[in-house]
């Protein structure tokens, strides 16, 4: 068995790893490559900025501000991103190593932490975006960046973090369940050639 | 649910450390690993209550402006890569490069260095090597893991040498100045530049066989290519003198200067007839793909630090310190040494600067050692970090634009020399801290 | 200890701020006789600056030694009560405002609904202006690219014809020494002097005009009403103390930092006349109004601020 790409997970899975499993995580990728096209965007404000401050000598106070919250939305996205085709860094020690099976296994221990992970993530990034849109009065108001701009990104940026938490919780919930009905499928096909 | 914190932080500590190697090893992506140690011991320590913790570090540190850089120079890299400058600059250096044993790694180490005075992070810069020099290297059969050890080690000196990120969060996180800093970086930083150099050509003179010259063949082909001089050093000279000339002259901060380096290679691209909205999209797909993967890391580690300094980790440290050394000068520099290596093999730099800077800063004040030299240190320490497995970001950066049958694996044993070379740099301030003061 | 409060600060564990927090963290030790132990943590430890509100309420942390005005984007009236640009002329005068004159029932009011007690403020001082170009007077901030922190001074500053920019305070120094700003809101004298912002900005004025911060210690409420009285009221007293040996502690780190400043001919410290000052003044109250119209707690603010003035003859 040769295993090739590292930094992906398991090596026989691969092509199926790089378009993305199943519905949604084609569905994450392809509009995690629309979303991509804001990092172009976000250079062309940037040189607009510095074109403004140096030529017209007139800075502007959203550049800075938006270029944060974009910067920041799509490295979030990004997490569900690299989770859809299988590109997160592992330390791949001992998991090259060890025969497909237990390799399956390997991976639906990490489908399990992976939801015990965002599990807490969804009921921890709740927590944060709700304390950031309501008030303790009970007011809807969107939390501010205090700025002489104001605009609500805080509030934005959270809510952005609880839904792709969300989504994937929902993505290692797929995973797992593609990953048991492979084993299996292991398991049938080894009691046939046995 | 067993209370964690009836563990006492000592154990606690160890407990977290076991826990953390353990799902590593297992394979299980690192961006998770860290995160969920975090949430298990927030949860275990703390409480539900205080789960929020770990989503609240995960917003301020996706939230922070420098970071900014990061998909900039990644950007820059990608669009590079898809344009023909890379090659045609690499193509032009060939005739100087290729009458040494050794050149072209040279080369890429001389290019780092150029880099590494317009950036002040390390991943756009490692990515950029991965793209131009290593499949250059590689193509002339030079040794693998010296080309990929040159690539990795050069690209990490983007914090190293001035301007750099990490030397500004230092002075911050130390309230010392950025200026001096900088000013107490340069020598160093290209003292182990020129090791690198050293370590190259000798390896090279002892074993020509690791950096074959081009054949005749190769040399005539390229002699028959006829390369545009003017093409192949005209655009990115211009990019480099945008990207240089915004810092150094103060038109930009880093981040708007990285921003302004994708423009340089955007316009060069677009005059060279090369510019096409297929290009965008592919630079900005893997832009997202390696921020994804490298953000999240940072991510996890981040959660990890907040919630150890809840439990009290800063005093624990500290205490542990004081009463290893006894007191003793250089001892609690080498045991602060020992510490920041180890815990740069499991976090990011930004962890480790927000860990350990707190408790190690007051002591090295109060032992009458200078917190500028002290500030080099840690530079240099975090240089090992970047390379140091199995949390090696240089590596991981290396990796997402390496050739596929170039494993993690591989990458990390490559760069075992390159980390050697680096402790004996650490090792040299730490004995002479005039190298890093000598302008006072 | 029987009670152990981890609070974090907003200043980094170098700073001179920070070690004089951690002497009234021991103080305060002593003070119980070892039964009341303040865990003192630096900024970002565990939550960003601008969380440590959230994280006292959802019980992650137990209190802050914080600006109140990093809470401006929760409710614009944190913006106004912590950094009333042109309110104060010493520190003496906001101290009387908070501990006699209203302040105290005005944060205790905004941190409840937050589950938040507020035990005392405090400030750090008359913060200078650290500036690479020579300012005289008010007409010299028109068209000046400077950063300012979040709240109601940035809002001022372009009032005062000037072009404030957002940028991180880790951005501030290259920011300054690489031209992308002329000038920006930082911190005290002494402060800046040690960072090496005069280094690259040769024309700080100080006193500046500014700028005066409220510094607030708040802790959980829950957790505070568990301490029995005698603790409460040594965490009180404590801060009131602390307000005052913070504050004469930087005038006296400014005062030696001024001296410094001045034996290096390559810095000119500029001191604005009376006359400019008021200016600058007028200007800033000008915005309080605007600004007290963004939440009805920003409105109570106002009021608060504005009665205590003109009882006191301060308009
Ligand atoms: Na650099
Ligand atoms: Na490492």
């Amino acid at each position: 068995m040769q295993s090739t790409d590292h930094l992906g997970g398991t090596p026989d899975h691969s092509p199926d790893d790089e378009q993305g499993r199943n519905l949604l995580d084609r569905l994450i990728l392809r509009i995690g490559n629309l979303l991509s096209l804001l990092f172009i965007f976000t250079v062309a404000i940037s040189f607009y900025e510095i074109v403004m401050r140096y030529i017209f000598n007139a800075p502007t106070m959203w550049v800075h501000e938006s270029a944060s919250f974009i910067g920041g939305s799509l490295f979030v996205v990004g997490g569900a991103y690299a989770l859809a085709n299988n590109k997160h860094v592992r330390v791949v020690l001992i998991y090259d190593q060890v025969s497909e099976r237990t390799r399956h296994y390997l991976n639906i221990f990490h489908h399990l932490a992976g939801l015990a992970f965002t599990g807490m993530l969804v009921y921890g990034a709740w927590e944060i975006t709700y304390s950031s849109w309501v008030t303790p009065f009970g007011d809807i108001r969107l939390e501010t960046s205090g700025s002489a701009w104001d605009p609500a990104f805080p509030s934005l940026l959270k809510a952005v973090i609880l839904v792709v938490v969300c989504i994937m919780f929902i993505q290692f919930l797929l995973h797992l369940i593609n990953e048991v009905s492979r084993l299996k499928a292991l398991t049938h096909r080894g009691r046939h050639h046995v | 649910m067993f209370d964690l914190s009836s563990l006492g932080i000592g154990l606690g500590s160890l407990a977290m450390l076991v826990l953390l190697i353990g799902l590593l090893l297992t394979g299980m992506q690192l961006a998770f690993v860290t995160g969920l140690v975090a949430l298990i011991f927030t949860l275990g320590w703390f409480g539900v209550d205080a789960l929020p913790l770990v989503t609240s570090r995960m917003y301020s540190f996706v939230n922070g402006y420098v970071f900014l850089a990061v998909p900039m120079f990644v950007l820059m890299a990608a669009l590079l890569d898809r344009s023909g400058i890379a090659v045609d600059l690499f193509d032009a250096m060939k005739k100087a490069a290729r009458k040494i044993r050794g050149g072209v790694a040279v080369q890429t180490l001389v290019v780092a260095v150029i880099l590494a005075s317009m950036s002040g992070v390390i991943g756009g810069e490692t990515v950029l090597l991965g793209i131009l020099a290593l499949p250059q290297m590689l193509r002339l059969g030079y040794n693998r893991k010296l080309a990929i050890g040159t690539t990795c080690a050069g690209g990490a000196l983007g914090t190293m040498m001035p301007p750099s990120i990490v030397l500004i969060i230092y002075g911050m996180t130390a309230s010392v100045s950025i200026g001096d800093l900088f000013k107490a970086a340069f020598l160093p930083a290209a003292i182990l530049a020129l090791f690198y150099v050293a370590y190259v050509l000798i390896r090279c003179w002892m074993d020509p066989s690791l950096a074959p010259l081009p054949s005749d063949e190769m040399q005539k082909e390229d002699d028959a290519k006829q390369t545009n001089y003017f093409k192949a050093l005209f655009f990115p000279g211009l990019t480099v003198a945008i990207v240089l000339g915004s810092i150094y002259t103060g038109v930009a901060s880093v981040t708007e200067a990285s921003a302004l380096g994708v423009v340089g290679i955007m316009l060069s691209a677009l005059i060279r007839g090369e510019l096409n909205v297929q290009m965008l999209k592919d630079s900005a797909k893997s832009t997202m793909q390696t921020c994804g993967m490298i953000m999240w890391i940072g991510i996890g580690a981040s959660a990890l630090v907040g919630v150890y300094n809840l439990m009290g980790g800063i005093d624990f440290v500290e205490s542990v310190i004081l009463s290893l050394s006894n007191g003793h000068v250089m001892g609690t520099v080498l045991i602060m040494m020992v510490i920041l290596l180890i815990l740069g093999m499991f976090l990011d730099w930004v962890g480790v600067a927000l860990l350990t800077m707190p408790i190690f800063v007051p002591i090295i004040v109060g032992l009458g050692l200078d917190p500028i030299w002290f500030g080099v240190v840690f530079c240099l320490n975090m240089q090992v970090s970047f390379l140091s497995p199995p949390f090696g970001p240089a590596a991981f950066y290396l990796k997402s634009v390496a050739p596929k049958d170039i494993s993690l694996g591989e990458i990390f044993s490559a760069l075992l020399p390159f980390i050697a070379l680096q402790i004996i740099v650490l090792a040299l301030v730490i004995a002479f801290p005039q190298l890093s003061l000598w302008w006072k | 200890a029987d009670f152990t409060f981890k609070i974090q600060s907003s200043d980094p564990s170098g700073d001179k701020n920070y070690q004089v927090q951690q002497e009234w963290a021991d103080r305060v030790e002593a003070l119980s006789g070892g039964r009341l132990d303040i865990e003192l943590l630096p900024v970002g430890s565990v939550v960003k600056h601008t969380e440590t509100l959230d994280a006292i309420k959802m019980g992650i942390l137990d209190g802050h030694v914080t600006a109140t005005g990093y809470f401006s984007g929760k409710d614009p009236a944190f913006g106004l009560i912590g950094n009333t640009v042109g309110a104060w002329s010493d520190t003496s005068q906001l101290l009387q405002y908070i501990n006699y004159g209203g302040g105290y029932q005005v944060m205790t009011d905004l941190y409840a609904p937050y589950g938040v007690k507020f035990v005392g403020g405090s400030t750090t001082g008359v913060e200078s202006f650290v500036s690479k170009v020579p300012l005289n007077g008010v007409e010299d901030l028109k068209g000046l690219k400077l950063r300012a922190p979040e709240g109601l001074v940035q809002q001022v500053f372009a009032a005062a014809g000037a072009s404030p920019v957002n940028l991180p305070g880790s951005e501030v120094f290259t920011g300054l020494s690489k031209g992308v700003i002329d000038a920006a809101d930082y911190t005290v004298f002494s402060t800046n002097q040690k960072a090496g912002m005069n280094d690259v900005a040769t024309h700080p004025v100080q006193p500046g005009f500014h700028s005066l911060p409220l510094i607030d210690i708040s802790v959980s409420q829950k957790k505070w009403d568990k301490l029995p009285a005698d603790l409460q009221e040594i965490l009180t007293v404590s801060v009131r103390d602390f307000a005052q040996d913070i504050t004469t502690q930087l005038r006296i780190a400014d005062q030696l930092a001024v001296k410094e400043a001045q034996a290096n001919p390559e810095i000119t410290i500029h001191d604005w006349s009376a006359q400019e000052r008021k200016k600058f003044r007028a200007i800033a109250q000008s915005q309080w109004e605007i600004y007290a119209q963004k939440s009805p707690n920003a409105e109570k603010v106002y009021n608060s601020i504005s009665t205590y003035l003109k009882e006191n003859g301060l308009l």
